[in-house]
């Protein structure tokens, strides 16, 4: 058949130009008249006698290949006939039933979550503190309690020197800078805290965020991307969670400072890794130097030695750990005696030890500049009010100063507290002895006992159970005027949560006899409860 | 691992406003006509090579069209630039072309150019067997390449970047 179909598609196109040959010939009468027309028979003429020629010419008593080629004439006609589309594209066409039907389903979600019985529990005993902070506050019942939820572990807050300035500084600079840092929102006094935190720890230049929570957030992302790779302690802070789970990068968790585990982890990305071709992707280690969720210290020394046989970043959170450990007050490296410049990046936090607001960032000039450009927080949200900067400058000058007898006051009440709570007998202290930060939870006879009395319906040691007996805990505490804190946490967005604990924060303006009242109140609590 | 098939996951976030600078030149007013400049040029340059026949100047100008289609368009993964947090970094030229879309009329010119090339060089190679089928294989690799029913995908670990 086609090959009919072809000879009569020859001879068909073989009339067509003789017919069209013989135009010239006709057209030589009248020739002024139709040389134009002449001209488009003859391209088309042209055209024709080449076709003619090439099928011609390429049939050849091969009807296979011809078959083939004309597959291919196929194949164009079919891709160029097509209707352009893009993937994952839904072109739904709905009638109005279907949409009347779809409206009448739709049952909308309440705006605000119904709260579970243990989240309703939870918020209803949030405390509501009625007075300036400080070691005692008052509540909105009119009692008087000792603080031990402030991350002021130097009292650096509240000191009247730091508040005249600040109110100077309000006189001069107003409340806001009215701009993000790269638009107008740097002031002098950005720039001033900026060089001091680079002194202090000796770092080679720092970046100011105008919020803690912001640091790692932005920082994190600004350097690690797509396919980059992050090995994370699985006990990190919410923050560093966040920053690790926005730059979308591969995350391998290793277990809560447990260096063996990390080798691990690192050699068996080693190994996956260099059967790999193409670039080789950016490799960042992210720790904290004091565990905001456990109170343990990073095991610094051993870290920089893994990263320096696997040649890896490190991304350091030492937002507790400064102000609170080492023998300046300087945090983790502080302690370990390792250089800043040695860290790549470090974050740390003005507005716990400090008694500022915001976070900064440490590490070499060229990665700063980076983040001037690139960090989101930096970028995007508005400066620092001047009094904050002011006031967390004050804090890191009088650390400079009169570290020695600050951080010993510290050193003492920890002492102090921990001796006081080891003779308590039900219950487990987390964390280094060091850390100014404890994380109190029952043994676990203790946390049984207490839950066959307090709940009927359940003997379940769950982790509502838990919470729950450690809130009661709390909120008896708080009647004998001990202000604690159970650690609350947003369970569906952590990586790993632990288990509940009462959170303690030692100050050193605690005086002997108010850590005392707490180790007493915690331990009648726990009687009171048990009961 | 499965090294023999394997599907690049497209990106959880789609960015519609993210310019691909990588790409979007293909779409600019000259580039068929570069294309065209291509294989003439590569024909004058076989042809003026004496001892080069006839016959071999064109397949060699077919297979280095294709050689070129295939370097550009599948040989090459990622963008040189930072576009969207690494968003085409698993990706050849060929997926990156219209942010993915299909059927595109770049992607048809370019689909059907090395067809045509094709038909023409074999054409005056006189149908040479071994010319012929050599042009075939090429042409088939570079076309079956750009089926949108491989899109994103890899097979015998070409072009893939992660392994996980």
């Amino acid at each position: 058949m086609r090959f009919q179909d072809r000879l009569f598609f020859i001879s068909k196109s073989s009339l067509a130009t003789v017919l069209i040959s013989a135009l010239p010939v006709l057209g030589s009468s009248d020739a002024g008249n139709h040389s134009e027309n002449a001209k488009t028979h003859g391209f088309f003429s042209y055209g024709a006698r080449f076709v003619v020629r090439y099928v011609k010419a390429s049939y050849r008593d091969d009807p296979f290949r011809t078959f083939l080629e004309l597959c291919l004439v196929l194949f164009i006609v079919w891709y160029v006939s097509k209707q352009k589309y893009k993937f994952n594209q839904v072109d739904l066409k709905l009638s109005e039933k279907d949409i009347e039907e779809l409206i009448k389903e739709w049952k909308p979600e309440p705006i605000v979550p119904l709260m579970t019985t243990h989240e309703k529990e939870v918020f209803d005993n949030f405390p509501v503190i009625d007075s300036p902070t400080g070691t005692v506050l008052k509540l909105d019942n009119g009692k008087s309690v000792i603080n031990f939820v402030s991350h002021d572990f130097l009292g650096l807050m509240n000191n009247a020197n730091a508040k005249e300035k600040a109110v100077n500084t309000l006189r001069k600079y107003g409340v806001g800078p009215c701009g993000p840092p790269g638009f107008y929102g740097t002031l002098d006094v950005h720039m001033e805290l900026e060089a001091l935190i680079s002194s202090f720890l000796k770092a080679d230049a720092t970046i100011l965020y105008s919020q803690a929570m912001s640091v790692c957030v932005s920082v994190i992302p600004c350097f690690s991307k797509r396919g980059d790779i992050i090995v994370a302690d699985d006990q990190v802070n919410f923050m560093l969670q966040q920053g690790i789970l926005l730059s979308r990068s591969r995350v391998y968790w290793y277990k809560h400072n447990d260096m063996e585990d990390l080798k691990k982890v690192l050699e068996k990305i080693d190994q996956v890794e260099s059967k790999k071709k193409g670039p080789i992707p950016r490799k960042f280690i992210v720790a904290e130097g004091l565990s905001m969720s456990t109170g343990n210290i990073l095991k610094l020394d051993k870290i920089m030695e893994l990263k320096k046989q696997f040649k890896y970043r490190l991304i350091l959170d030492e937002s507790l750990a400064i102000g609170a450990i080492g023998p300046r007050g300087a945090g983790t490296t502080d302690l370990f005696g390792i250089s800043v410049k040695d860290v790549e990046i470090l974050i740390g936090s003005l507005c716990l030890a400090f008694g500022g607001s915001g976070g900064f960032c440490c590490s070499s000039k060229q990665l700063i500049g980076h983040q001037r450009l690139s960090g989101a927080g930096y970028v995007f949200s508005a400066a620092m009010p001047a009094i904050m900067a002011i006031t967390a400058a004050d804090g890191i000058r009088r650390l400079e100063t009169d570290s020695y007898a600050l951080l010993n006051l510290l050193r003492r009440n920890i002492a102090t507290l921990r001796s006081q709570l080891g003779r308590i007998k039900d219950i487990v202290i987390e964390g280094d002895i060091r850390s100014p930060q404890m994380h109190i939870r029952l043994t676990e006879s203790a946390y049984k006992k207490c839950i066959s009395s307090n709940l009927n319906s359940s003997n379940e040691q769950t982790w509502e159970n838990e919470d729950h007996v450690l809130l009661n805990i709390v909120s008896h505490m708080r009647d004998n005027g001990i202000l604690v804190s159970q650690c609350v946490y947003v369970k569906e967005h952590e990586h790993n949560i632990p288990r509940p604990s009462i959170r303690v924060l030692v100050s050193c303006t605690h005086t002997q006899q108010q850590l005392e009242k707490l180790s007493q109140s915690l331990e009648e609590a726990i009687k009171a409860i048990a009961k | 691992m499965n090294t023999i098939f394997k599907r690049v996951q497209p990106s959880t976030v789609q960015n519609e406003g993210t310019v691909n600078m990588n790409s979007t030149w293909i779409n600019l007013r000259g580039s068929w006509m570069t294309n065209i400049f291509i294989i003439v040029s590569f024909r004058v340059l076989f042809g003026i090579i004496p001892w080069i026949s006839t016959r071999t100047a064109w397949t060699l100008t077919n297979l280095g069209y294709c050689l070129f289609q295939y370097i550009m368009f599948h040989g090459i993964v990622g963008t040189p630039f930072e576009v969207n947090q690494g968003e085409f970094d698993e990706l050849t030229m060929w997926e990156q072309l219209d942010s993915g879309t299909q059927f595109t009329p770049s992607k048809k010119f370019l689909f059907a150019a090395p067809i045509v090339l094709f038909l023409v060089s074999t054409h005056y190679c006189n149908y040479d067997i071994y010319s012929f089928s050599i042009s075939l294989v090429a042409v088939l690799i570079v076309l079956i390449a750009k089926l949108p029913a491989l899109h994103r995908v890899r097979f015998f670990g070409i072009n893939v970047v992660h392994n996980d």
